[in-house]
């Protein structure tokens, strides 16, 4: 299973990766902004995408509705500091599949992850 | 507060320090800009963000006081955006304050990090924890000033209860519900880890500090969800719930707060709080569950058509993402893909480059033993050959490593803004602070050990430069001082000029100083030229007088100024006009990795002569050089050049004889050009100069040494300094 990952903090890239590459999946590449995503996308076709909310350029909620438009299958998961929930419900409106708040801890997020394959499995 | 952080924890805390220092030195710039913009919204957004990331990312290590201030500055920020207010000078302050707090704890993690042993737990206590939650405190004041309904959580909620009672319509919409669901799901799962396993361990053992911030967290989420839903679009009455829900943990959060802070062991009273707090969370999930069922048949009648098409179209996903991989590899997305590097691995990469440049000449030195001595013409060319390939390859190197570590100037510059800013709110002065060229890269070393000198010019620019207001308007001066930092490129050098429109250096006061001082006689101040004598304040010694700052307005530890500069292999210099302002310019090299020099020998003694101070190389017959008043001088393009004999000015021993025609460099320092004497000039190279060690540097005429292809050691002259000493 590939995952990209998207944040502009090097950390999160980091403690993303950590979680799900003991867990089995693959990281296929790691972006800094909604713009770098949405050029990416159509070349790595990730199985997911893990991407940030607040990010510089462009914000997550942009970049998932265009590349949404484009791939309108593509399986998003974002993730949300507190504070900022308001941008998961415009989030789920354009059909992201799941959303994460930060903090997390690796069995947490790596719970999310498995739990969107496997709904997309049945 | 105290903290603790596992051996596998601390590479992400070393990110963690790495990455908030970078926004909080964002945060700072752009909060100096507020001040000066007409619209702000950028800046705010652009604050807004890095102070976000900084909450999201301290939240990871429960770094409490840190998240708390960064989530109230959050919410100013957030204020002041949505009204399109001007910040007021005071959350200017609070922002600058607060991002004055914020790097102290990341310093002190950053020092705690620095210092452990590998594979041992980093335990810290960060200091100046109150002074945080004081400036919490006073940010929530100025929030409750500027717009009361923002004052805290539960106001903020009742603001979106407002709010959102006017769109909300009786049904709840798709999104609403999913996420009820969603909340449904991760309260049933928070509550059954809260009670089944977290509360029982704690009844067990009171002190375990990792289980109690284990259940912090997890109530913080439940909070936080509870929050989420308040923000949207629902029924009334289901609001109240989730108010009554968001208000629940709030105080059981503010409890266990209470609990960590004062390191009060948990009794089985508080267990009991919590355990019924729970009880009252599961039976309102139940309710949320049995209402679900209405809100779900609501759903089936109507069908989302979205939902119905992404059914089948996963399959495509996988297939098209198989076809593409092999063709597509990652390589697309990595095109501008950055790594961080530690500095230390750039250094030896660096140093090794160094001795790659040095030691490829060893081939054209056989090249030429093997034609000179063995006669093998063919075999001397090949190995030329092979040797300008190396040379090649070498040059390239040392382009990609220089380019690596070019960093923009403006990493220095950054800092100065602030600085100027406060010596300008003490001091009752107007300064604007002009920075240009900031993009001007040079090398990260330089950037490092420039840093001090330019903050101190600085400094002394605001606080001795600038006059007061009162003082400005009775000269008839704009009321605003204006200081201009610039930096540019001028050939293999960077030039940096700090420019005030100041009060300017009284050149006679530094004279009569220098007198006093016993640094002239009076018969040279006399003949001192104004730009000479302003060159005194760089004096070791001559500054540090409280008087001469006063009075001149400038030269606080400009020695120490002066001779950092000359430690990078840079020269500066200082123009100043009493009543108009002082500049001084500062030249220094692109990079102090390779140099090149000029090889020449004197006595059987090789020393490098660096090339940027070299102007020409003449072969004359000694004729040409005249005695003049027992200077030596020569008439060299329409110039008079003073010539020095090498030997003699480095005590060496003279062969004596004066040959018929004489190899002399003409160098210079910048300004003054003077003729050398050397016995041999022999061949221009690279190198890399080491510096010497400290018993051995009484002669200030050598700047350090380097190594040759050939494994000697040859001295490297310190040419401005070797000017000084000759024109005394």
């Amino acid at each position: 299973m590939k995952v990209m990952i998207v944040d502009d903090s090097q950390f999160i890239h980091m403690a993303v990766k950590s979680a799900l590459v003991p867990a089995g999946y693959e990281i296929c590449g790691t972006f800094n902004n909604g713009a770098e995503a949405v050029e990416a996308y159509a070349n790595l076709k990730p199985d997911l995408l893990i991407m940030d909310v607040t990010m510089p350029v462009m914000d997550g909620i942009t970049a998932a509705r265009k590349i949404l438009s484009d791939f309108p299958d593509a399986k998003i998961m974002m993730l949300t500091a507190m504070g900022r929930e308001d941008l998961v419900l415009e989030a789920k409106e354009i059909g992201i599949k799941a959303y994460k708040t930060k903090p997390f801890k690796a069995n947490e997020l790596i719970a999310v992850v498995d739990g969107l394959f496997l709904s997309c499995k049945n | 507060m105290q903290y603790r952080f596992e051996p596998e924890d601390q590479q992400m805390l070393r990110q963690f320090i790495e990455e908030a220092t970078e926004y909080l030195q964002r945060v700072e710039e752009e909060t100096l800009r507020l001040e000066t913009i007409a619209n702000p919204s950028e800046a705010l957004d652009e604050i807004f963000r890095n102070i976000h990331t900084i909450k999201s990312l301290s939240s990871f290590f429960s770094l409490t006081e840190i998240t708390t201030l960064s989530h109230q500055l959050e919410y100013v920020l957030d204020d002041i955006r949505s009204k399109g207010l001007k910040p007021s000078p005071a959350i200017v302050g609070a922002l600058l304050d607060a991002k004055d707090l914020l790097s102290k704890a990341v310093a002190q993690l950053r020092s705690a990090c620095d210092t452990i042993q590998p594979n041992t737990v980093l335990e810290i206590s960060l200091e100046g924890s109150e002074q945080i939650e004081a400036l919490t405190r006073f940010i929530q004041s100025v929030l409750q000033e500027s717009s009361p309904a923002l004052s805290n959580t539960t106001a903020v909620i009742s603001q979106t209860l407002e709010t959102t009672e006017k769109f909300s319509s009786n049904k709840m919409d798709d999104a609403s519900k999913r996420l009820i669901e969603d909340f449904i799901f991760e309260t049933d799962e928070n509550v059954t880890e809260i009670t089944n396993r977290l509360l029982i361990n704690l009844d067990c053992n009171p002190d375990d500090q990792d289980c109690l911030l284990e259940l912090f967290r997890r109530i913080h989420t439940l909070k936080g969800n509870a929050a989420l839903l308040l923000s949207t679009a629902l029924p009334a009455s289901l609001k109240v719930i989730f108010n009554n829900l968001v208000h629940m943990f709030q105080q059981l959060e503010d409890m266990l707060v209470e609990i960590r802070d004062t390191k009060i062991t948990v009794t089985s009273s508080v267990t009991n709080v919590c355990f019924q707090t729970m009880d009252e969370v599961i039976r309102v999930v139940a309710m949320l569950k049995s209402g679900q069922v209405a809100a779900s048949t609501y759903c089936s009648l109507n069908p989302n058509p979205e939902e119905n098409n992404t059914e089948p179209i996963p399959a495509k996903t996988v297939n098209s993402g198989m076809d593409t991989r092999s063709s597509s590899p990652a390589t697309g997305g990595a095109s501008n893909m950055s790594i961080r590097v530690n500095g230390e691995k750039l250094e030896r990469l660096m140093n090794m480059i160094g001795e790659l440049a040095i030691t490829k000449d060893i081939f054209s030195q056989i090249a030429r033993k093997l034609m000179l001595e063995y006669n093998l013409g063919n075999l001397s060319r090949e190995v030329k050959d092979a040797g300008q390939i190396i040379s090649r390859i070498t040059a390239e190197l040392e382009d990609s490593i220089m380019s690596i570590r070019m960093t923009e100037i403006r990493m220095v510059f950054q800092k100065f803004p602030r600085v100027v800013r406060d010596i300008a709110l003490q001091r009752q002065k107007d300064i604007s602070l002009i920075m240009e060229g900031e993009e001007t890269e040079i090398d990260k070393s330089i950037t490092e050990q420039i840093s001090d000198p330019l903050l101190h010019l600085v400094r002394n620019a605001a606080d001795h430069g600038i006059e007061t207001i009162v003082e400005r308007e009775k000269c008839g001066k704009e009321t605003q001082g204006k200081i201009w930092l610039r930096a540019y490129s001028s050939g293999k050098s960077v030039v940096i000029e700090i420019e005030d429109n100041g009060r300017g250096m009284d050149t006679a006061v530094l004279k009569r100083k220098a007198i006093e001082k016993g640094f002239i006689s009076s018969a040279d101040a006399e003949q001192m030229s104004e730009e000479a004598a302003l060159q005194l304040v760089f004096l070791p010694g001559f500054s540090t007088a409280q008087a001469v700052s006063e009075i001149s307005g400038r030269g606080v530890g400009m020695d120490v100024v002066s001779s950092n500069i000359h430690q990078l292999r840079g020269q500066i210099k200082i123009d100043s006009k009493v009543g108009c302002g002082s500049k001084i310019t500062i030249q220094l090299p692109l990079t102090l990795m390779v140099s090149k020099g000029l090889l020449v020998e004197t006595s059987s003694q090789l020393f490098v002569i660096p090339l940027d101070n070299v102007v020409e190389t003449l072969k004359i017959a000694n004729t040409c050089i005249v005695n003049y008043k027992g200077k030596r001088m020569l008439h060299h393009r329409d110039e008079i050049v003073g010539v020095v004999c090498l030997s003699e000015v480095l005590g060496l021993t003279n062969r004596g004889e004066i040959e018929e025609h004489v190899s002399v460099v003409v160098v210079t320092d910048g300004q003054v050009k003077i003729g050398v004497v050397v016995e041999k000039l022999l061949n221009e190279q690279d190198i890399v100069i080491k510096p010497l060690p400290t018993h051995l540097v009484a002669n200030s005429n050598l700047g350090g040494a380097t190594i040759l292809g050939n494994g000697k050691v040859a001295l490297v002259m310190n040419i401005v300094e070797f000017i000084k000493g000759v024109l005394d």
